[in-house]
């Protein structure tokens, strides 16, 4: 009798650089991305968020929720999904877009990659395969797959990224406009690269087959230590999506296919999205729930200045007496040498320059206690390099 | 077997009422519900055009001319349960409807020789029932008048139900089971454990007799796909009965045939200035900035409306009419899950003479007759039919309509309908291969509890659910259009989101059998249809959405 491996995983996988990552992480701390593990800190989460702010840093994106695809509806397809005009998304580019339930709330605000005539690919920020499938059912031409983990994924941010895929190989790169698709080399190896301009950096994503995994991460990694290239993790990425004022899935707000209490999902226009919303399309889903306005937007996420030193995630926030809201996601900020938040509040008329209290939770030498923090709402973002959509002239 | 044309001469005058080019409302369908929809819009001062892809209106209630000698039923053979309040509305009878025979009886055979025959007349019932089983007929009594509370109790809930998103906002729900709440504490929660428990198990508490058992369950399954023995299937005998009490009549066999029916709804509806194409076959709906506008005909013709009233299935109408790009996921994926395969076949036989039941005597002979002497072999049969197999035991529920209506057939030929409940929609290797079988079962059936029928056979027919589905435009030919089971009733009747005769679609409606309360010849879902537009008319409403 032989024995059969169990369908189901135990505890995470490691991507497929994990032996190459591994020998950078110092700091020996990880953290689970969807089922895999990856460095949460390499050694040092100052000096990656400076790689990143001032140089270049090189992260592990490849858990990141994938979906492709592919024929004649998909166009039709992704149009009916989501709410930005996929008719005008061309081949070789990019954009991020909200998708909806019938009441209009997020499920989630994907990238979507047009990389052929008709072949898309949707980087998602949970797995959604059911409703991907479901959302199908009447286009007779388009097949749906989930291909995370396929594909070993990079993310490359700050000035030098361009600098550093020359020097690797891709000859051209700098001709790629922001939101834009292209093919090129690394060292044999065939890769995608998309600038992205993510963490509000000049960036890039780069997309290689398993083989040339370690190869190509050998590679940048090698070519981008005199330009000042660290390996980033989780945390230094987080900070830097913070200080963009980026929502993020599961933390700021919750997808509404995963929300457990009816009242929690939140409406594009909650979240500052509205303007991803394309009134003027095609039928798509929570079209009409918009259109006759049958969901209330409760909410409004702000930015939030905060006087202290310690990051203050889920702080209640009062104005005077009345509480109005809770901090989502909270960090140092270097570039604005001040906390930093992003909050949910139920007054949607609150503007930028009104005076708050925060209300900290924490725990004392065991006894809880709290701490009150005065805070002022700011603009979104905190902070966005002028270097993130720049032109960038060949070496 | 032979052979089936359609009736010529009968089908539809030419419209009185001249067609235009744009109305306020379009109804699609002119089945039996189509048509009352249109009759009380026309009514309401609405300028409305009812078209059909048949020859000819009336949908699933409908005759057809045999062999240019019968006329007979491929759909319901029995008028139950139509609406009196809808037959005096719309005076069905100054258009011609009549009756040869109301209030029918319900005659049940085991095959063997032994017969129970019940109906209006406690009396005779009980009489008859108590050849059976002395205790039994003693129960009988008790049994009805119970659940006569309980369909009384229910006949409230015929009215449209409150909407799912409604529930835990206002208080329709309460008024909407002001019935229920009348009966007393101990009678209330005996209703939830009735609608919840199998017809069979709650026979079971009273009765002995198996044939009478399976008589009366016979009400609570057919033309759904659930077995005595299921779940729910209480729910849908007691729901079927409060639908016979808003009809004076209950059963009945009008005089002419199904036609007859379905001609004086098409008058009473042109009387009142309705227009009615036939052979019109809707492709599509025709839809800007989301919103119905129209229909669009065979051969690219459209024809304008501010609404749409459907009375076609609901699966039909939105996925392949409206067409899922026009819907959220969520409707989609409520749709697909709807239930819409049909489980009867009909047959039609036509006879060159009487056919003799064992066990029957000759004032039986024109009641409702069934076949099915025991619960446990219509549960048999459910079962296969629920793997997609032929039962080996066929449930029958037969009417020889010209037992008292001699115009329907020559001199002394007659004609034997019935339903064959539990065929599957798609057998396993598709119909070719098992329709001569089931028919072949079907007449040894037939002739095992009427020796001296196989002789008289002259000829018939026979549709399976899948060509009842493509003659009468269904997407699985079903009965009631959708299953109606409990998680596919009421509010969330076709599917939450498109209640109340509304579909998630603004301009565009539901008004067939697959909306509350559901199939048959009630007449009611058309009804309250109409009540529906007509006030969003008046509140200059588009409907649609959630
Ligand atoms: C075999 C069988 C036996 C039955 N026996 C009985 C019985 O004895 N007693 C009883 O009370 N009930 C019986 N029923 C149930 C009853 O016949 C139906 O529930 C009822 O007739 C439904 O009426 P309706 O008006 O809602 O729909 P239908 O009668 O189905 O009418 C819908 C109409 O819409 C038309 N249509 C559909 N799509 C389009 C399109 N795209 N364009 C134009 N027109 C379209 C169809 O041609 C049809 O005429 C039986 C049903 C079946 C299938």
């Amino acid at each position: 009798m032989s024995m059969i491996a169990p369908p189901w995983k135990d505890g995470l996988s490691p991507t497929p650089l994990h032996p190459a990552v591994t020998e950078c992480a110092a700091a020996n701390d990880w953290v689970r991305w969807g089922d895999y593990s990856v460095a949460r800190t390499y050694s040092s989460w100052e000096d990656e968020y400076d790689a990143i702010r001032r140089h270049v840093g090189i992260a592990d994106l490849t858990p990141s929720v994938r979906y492709r695809m592919t024929g004649q509806d998909a166009e039709a397809y992704l149009n009916r999904l989501v709410t930005r005009d996929m008719r005008r998304l061309r081949s070789g580019a990019r954009c991020a877009t909200p998708l909806c339930n019938e009441h209009g709330h997020v499920i989630d605000i994907v990238h979507i990659e047009r990389v052929d005539e008709h072949i898309y690919d949707l980087a998602a920020s949970a797995k959604m395969l059911p409703w991907l499938l479901d959302s199908a059912i009447g286009f007779d031409d388009v097949a749906i797959e989930d291909v995370t983990g396929q594909d070993v994924i990079f993310g490359l941010y700050g000035v030098a990224s361009c600098a550093t895929l020359l020097m690797a190989g891709a000859e051209d790169v700098e001709k790629l406009n922001p939101h834009q698709i292209g093919l090129y080399k690394i060292r044999d190896a065939a890769v995608v690269i998309t600038r992205t301009g993510a963490l509000g950096e000049m960036a890039y994503e780069i997309r290689a087959i398993e083989a040339d995994a370690l190869n190509v991460w050998d590679r940048l990694l090698r070519v981008g230590k005199p330009l000042g290239l660290k390996p980033v993790g989780r945390r230094a990425l987080d900070m830097c999506r913070i200080e963009l004022g980026h929502l993020s899935y599961g933390q700021d707000y919750i997808g509404a296919l995963a929300a457990r209490y009816g009242n929690r999902p939140r409406t594009p226009a909650e979240l500052g999205l509205d303007s991803l919303v394309d009134m003027k399309k095609d039928y798509f889903t929570g079209k009409r729930a918009f259109r006759q306005k049958t969901t209330q937007h409760r909410t409004k996420v702000i930015a939030l200045h905060c006087d202290g030193l310690e990051p203050m995630d889920h702080a209640k926030i009062f104005q005077g007496d009345r509480l109005i809201g809770t901090v989502t996601s909270s960090c140092w900020s270097p570039k604005l040498k001040s906390i930093i938040s992003l909050a949910t509040v139920t007054d949607q008329t609150l503007a930028e320059g009104v005076p708050l209290t925060l209300d900290v939770p924490r725990v004392f030498e065991l006894e809880p206690d709290h701490m009150r923090i005065n805070a002022t709402v700011v603009a979104r973002p905190f902070y966005r390099s002028p270097a993130r959509n720049a032109k960038v002239r060949g070496s | 077997m032979n052979i089936f044309n359609r009736l010529r001469d009968r089908s539809a005058p030419e419209a009185p009422n001249a067609f235009k080019g744009a109305y306020d409302v379009i109804v699609i369908g002119a089945g039996h519900n189509g048509l009352i929809c249109a009759a009380y819009l026309a009514d309401a001062g609405l300028d409305v055009l009812v078209v059909d892809q048949r020859d000819k209106p009336g949908g699933m209630a409908s005759s057809e001319l045999i062999d240019d000698r019968y006329t007979g039923a491929m759909g319901a053979h029995i008028v139950e349960g139509l609406s009196a309040k809808v037959a005096r509305d719309l005076k069905l009878h100054k258009f011609g409807l009549d009756y040869v025979k109301r209030q029918l009886d319900t005659v049940a055979i085991d095959g063997e020789g032994q017969a129970v025959r019940f109906g209006a007349d406690m009396r005779k019932s009980q009489d008859s029932i108590s050849a059976l089983s002395p205790q039994d007929a003693q129960a009988y009594p008790v049994f009805m008048d119970k659940m006569q509370r309980y369909t009384q109790a229910l006949t409230g809930m015929l009215s449209p139900p409150p909407l799912l998103e409604n529930i835990g906002r206002t208080d329709a729900m309460s008024t909407w089971l002001k019935g229920v709440r009348h009966l007393d504490q101990n009678e209330q929660q005996e209703f939830v454990r009735l609608c919840l428990s199998s017809v069979g198990d709650i026979l079971d508490e009273y009765f002995e007799s198996d044939l009478l058992k399976a008589a009366l369950a016979f009400d609570g399954i057919q033309g759904g796909r659930l077995g005595p023995r299921d779940m729910g299937t209480m729910a849908a005998l007691l729901w079927r009965w409060a639908q016979r009490e808003v009809s004076k009549d209950r059963l009945s066999i009008p005089k002419g045939g199904m036609d007859t029916l379905a001609m004086a709804l098409l008058k009473a509806a042109q009387d009142k200035g309705v227009a009615f194409r036939s052979n019109a076959d809707v492709k599509a709906l025709m839809m800007e900035e989301d919103q119905v506008t129209g229909i669009s005909l065979d051969g690219d013709e459209h024809v304008y409306a501010k609404r749409v009233v459907s009375s076609a299935d609901p699966k039909r109408t939105l996925m392949d009419l409206t067409g899922p790009r026009h819907l959220d996921t969520e409707s989609v994926r409520r749709l697909k899950h709807l239930k819409t395969e049909g489980t009867v076949s009909r047959m039609l036989l036509t006879l060159n003479g009487m056919p003799f039941f064992t066990g029957l005597s000759d004032d039986d002979w024109g009641e409702r007759i069934l076949i099915c002497p025991h619960m446990d072999y219509a549960q048999r049969s459910s079962r296969a039919m629920k793997y997609n197999e032929l039962p080996h035991e066929l449930t029958m529920e037969i009417v020889i309509p010209t037992v008292f209506d001699p115009t329907l057939a020559e001199f002394n030929r007659h004609i034997v309908s019935a339903n064959i409940q539990y065929t599957p929609c798609e057998p396993e290797g598709g119909w070719q291969q098992h329709k001569e079988h089931l028919a072949t079962k079907a007449l040894d059936t037939l002739s095992y509890c009427a020796p001296n029928l196989r002789g008289l056979v002259e000829g018939g027919d026979l549709w399976t659910p899948s060509e009842l589905a493509s003659h009468f435009g269904s997407t699985g030919g079903h009965w009631h259009h959708v299953d109606h089971t409990l998680d596919q009733a009421a509010m969330m009747r076709p599917i939450p989101g498109a209640a109340q005769y509304h579909t998630p679609v603004p301009g565009l409606y539901l008004c067939g059998a697959g909306t509350h309360p559901g199939g048959g010849v009630t007449g009611l879902p058309g009804y309250y249809a109409a009540q529906r537009v007509i006030f969003d008319t008046k509140t200059n409403e588009q409907g649609g959405g959630l």
